[in-house]
């Protein structure tokens, strides 16, 4: 068996037309007019590995260096002669549409897992592992934010507000979490019916959500399920999961370039959407308990969000939607 | 153009060989390895696709190669993970230290620039001579942080200088066997290139602009007259903006493309001088269409998305050659830092040439 190629000298940028075969005991023999070269032998050869149709190196131990493009045979005398061909399974992998497919299946599901199981549950080991002082970290300048661009101060009355500020001290009196819960009134504005969690165990109501409440069992409710959200660290959580994503993404395909930093983004919005409707369940599923516990009805959880729906005239598109449908959350706290 | 150009240069096109449904296959095989792995295989998956595309490139016959070995790749980024989660803690626990880090991190930088510098340049070889880089920690340290610096009190009016002896620098200190290039970038051309384009954006901002404003018009005149009143669409005015993804691309990409022809084309390596051609528009428009390809595709035509962009970038390049390419010599061997090469891919930075 015969390779053809060329000879560099190892110490010029020339090459010279050369042929290379291997006799039996393993001695080499290199054809080549303009340098004479004898007495290897092929295991003392360093061979590169086969990368695609690339050209491979056979390097002599002084420098000399034979590169050819015949790499079926190189990969033969290898197998004939011996040599290093420990990494040469990587090219078979690489060589076959079969193990390609078998690949994307397998990064596919890999990704499905990562997205749906993987992070979330490593974010909330993660989240629960830090101390309590790192969520508010996470939330130090966000209410101050809110009340500069969104807020304004409440207009309800003083007895209105400690009436309710003594159910909230009710519901997290037994509590020792290490959270600071803390009650907070806001005129909406433009924000409308809401209630707020922020990291720190602020909980913020919108004047608008306390008019809206049929009566104080169901703004309770909504207390017992923002209070949720600040025990299951679900910012800090968020703040992970969402940081850690297009990191993934980079470090899988290995890619930094423009587009691809621009396109990590993109799978990021989506999938953020479904961790947030798994927020808002989790958070449900705490209120149900918190409520029971302090012997309040959960149902009056399930009656604000009727009557927050139909406030909202909700979209039936749940994909890119941050909350679950409201029916889907009236099923699961009637459980 | 230099002046001692001889009448007829020999033009070597750079090739590019590489095909889609090759790489595809490289491709995803790695990143299965690497999934399966836990992200140790990442820096073989590295090795084998810069050596696909490398291996691949051709000039004048005879191809390039990457000739980084995995092991240090992989040892690199186990120290920059160790390093990074050190200093964090450190940080979480004293807070003070954090000066004290800013500080040393400061002091390193110029010394990773360098390293970085030399990992890719003594990793890259072409007909077996290797090439290097030369430059040291006090150049790195002025023109890659003190100059940058600097240049923030003059409004960054003086930025692109900056650049253009960053550029210079790099290519100076650059070399092939033992033959140095040379550059004789001008300042002022850099500095032209950053001028048009900002010179471009504002027409575009303005032209893009005018193009909204007739849509929403037209929609408004077709719809809603309430859509186009100020008053009552307040965001009116700012529908222009839809297209700042596709300012920002073009702005990018015109100042890539032309610093990376400029710097090519002023750059010379013992007589023979090289030429690129690359388009803003043409990069432009292959960085929108790949973007939306990787979208349609959920990510499988990545692959033909890089082989697309190599094949552009070796089809607009040339060396010029009036010497012959065989009578290059190694330079002397010298024995690199072994942390000081790990910690240099790690950073990963790249640059230029």
């Amino acid at each position: 068996m015969q390779l053809s190629g060329r000879l560099f000298d190892g110490h010029t940028s020339k090459s010279h037309p050369a042929e290379l075969s291997v006799a039996e005991p393993g001695d080499i023999r290199i054809d080549c007019p303009a340098l004479s070269v004898s007495g290897y032998h092929w295991s003392e050869l360093t061979i590169s590995p086969r990368i695609g149709s690339t050209a491979r190196y056979l390097d002599l131990p002084n420098g000399l260096r034979f590169e050819t493009r015949d790499n079926d045979q190189v990969d033969q005398l290898i197998g004939l002669h011996a040599g290093d061909d420990r990494l040469s399974w990587i090219h078979r992998l690489e060589n076959s549409y079969r193990y390609a497919l078998l690949s994307v299946i397998c990064v596919a599901l890999f990704i499905w897992w990562g997205i749906n199981y993987g992070l979330p549950s490593a974010a909330r080991q993660v989240a629960f592992v830090l101390p309590v002082s790192v969520n508010e970290e996470v939330s130090k300048h966000t209410l101050s934010t809110l009340d500069k661009y969104l807020f304004k101060p409440s207009t309800l009355s003083t007895e209105r507000k400690e009436k309710l500020t003594r159910d909230f001290e009710t519901l997290i009196a037994s509590r020792d979490d290490g959270f600071n819960y803390q009650l907070h009134f806001r005129d909406g504005g433009a924000v409308g019916p809401n209630a707020f969690a922020l990291p720190d165990g602020s909980v913020i109501f919108t004047d608008q959500i306390i008019k809206l409440a049929g009566d104080d069992e169901e703004l309770i409710a909504v207390m017992s399920h923002e209070i949720g959200h600040v025990n299951m660290r679900h910012g800090l959580r968020r703040a992970l999961q969402s940081s850690a994503l297009p990191l993934l993404i980079i470090v899988i395909t290995g890619d930094m370039s423009t587009a691809s930093s621009v396109l990590a983004a993109l799978p990021t919005i989506l999938v953020e959407s479904q961790y947030s409707q798994a927020f808002e369940l989790e958070a449900d599923a705490f209120a149900k308990d918190l409520l029971i516990q302090h012997e309040h009805d959960p149902m009056s959880l399930a009656r604000l969000l009727e009557k927050l729906s139909s406030e909202h005239e909700e979209g039936t598109n749940d994909w890119f939607s941050s909350h679950p449908p409201t029916p889907e959350r009236i099923e699961k706290l009637r459980d | 153009m230099s002046q001692n150009l001889p009448q007829h240069p020999t033009v070597h096109p750079f090739e590019f060989h590489g095909k889609s449904g090759e790489f595809f296959k490289i491709w995803i095989v790695n990143i299965c390895l690497t999934v399966l792995t836990l992200g140790i295989y990442s820096a073989w998956a590295k090795v084998r696709t810069h050596q696909y595309f490398y291996g691949h490139t051709t000039l004048a016959g005879s191809s390039f190669e990457y000739t980084a070995k995995p092991m240090t790749i992989l040892k690199g980024r186990l120290i920059a993970i160790f390093v990074v989660i050190a200093f964090t803690l450190l940080i979480e626990i004293f807070p003070l230290a954090a000066i004290p880090v800013a500080v040393a991190f400061i002091a390193v930088f110029p010394w990773l620039i360098c390293r970085a510098l030399k990992f890719q340049a003594t990793n890259t070889r072409y007909r077996n001579l290797s090439f290097n880089f030369h430059g040291k920690y006090k150049q790195a340290f002025l023109n890659y942080l003190l100059l940058p610096f600097l240049s923030i009190f003059t409004l960054y009016i003086v930025y692109p200088l900056v650049i253009a002896i960053q550029k210079r620098w790099h290519v100076n200190q650059s070399s092939y066997g033992q033959t140095f290039f040379t550059s004789q970038l001008k300042s002022g051309s850099i500095f032209m290139i950053y001028l048009k384009a900002i010179g471009l954006l504002f027409l575009a901002s303005f032209i893009f602009t005018i193009i909204g404003t007739i849509f929403a018009v037209m929609l408004g005149i077709s719809f809603d007259p309430a859509f186009i009143d100020p008053d009552s669409n307040p965001y009116f005015p700012f529908y222009g903006l839809l297209f700042l993804p596709l300012y920002v691309t073009f702005y990018v990409a015109f100042i890539q493309t032309r610093v990376l022809n400029t710097v090519f084309n002023t750059s010379s390596l013992a007589g023979n001088n090289f030429e690129s051609k690359l388009k803003a528009r043409t990069v432009t428009w292959l960085i929108i269409s790949n973007t939306l390809a990787i979208l349609v595709s959920a990510g499988l035509l990545i692959p033909w998305t890089h082989i697309r962009m190599a094949r552009y970038r070796a089809e607009c390049t040339q060396l010029l050659a009036t010497g012959d390419l065989d009578e290059f010599t190694r330079g002397a061997t010298e024995q690199q830092n072994a942390l000081g090469e790990e910690l240099g891919e790690a950073m990963d930075l790249e640059f230029g040439i």
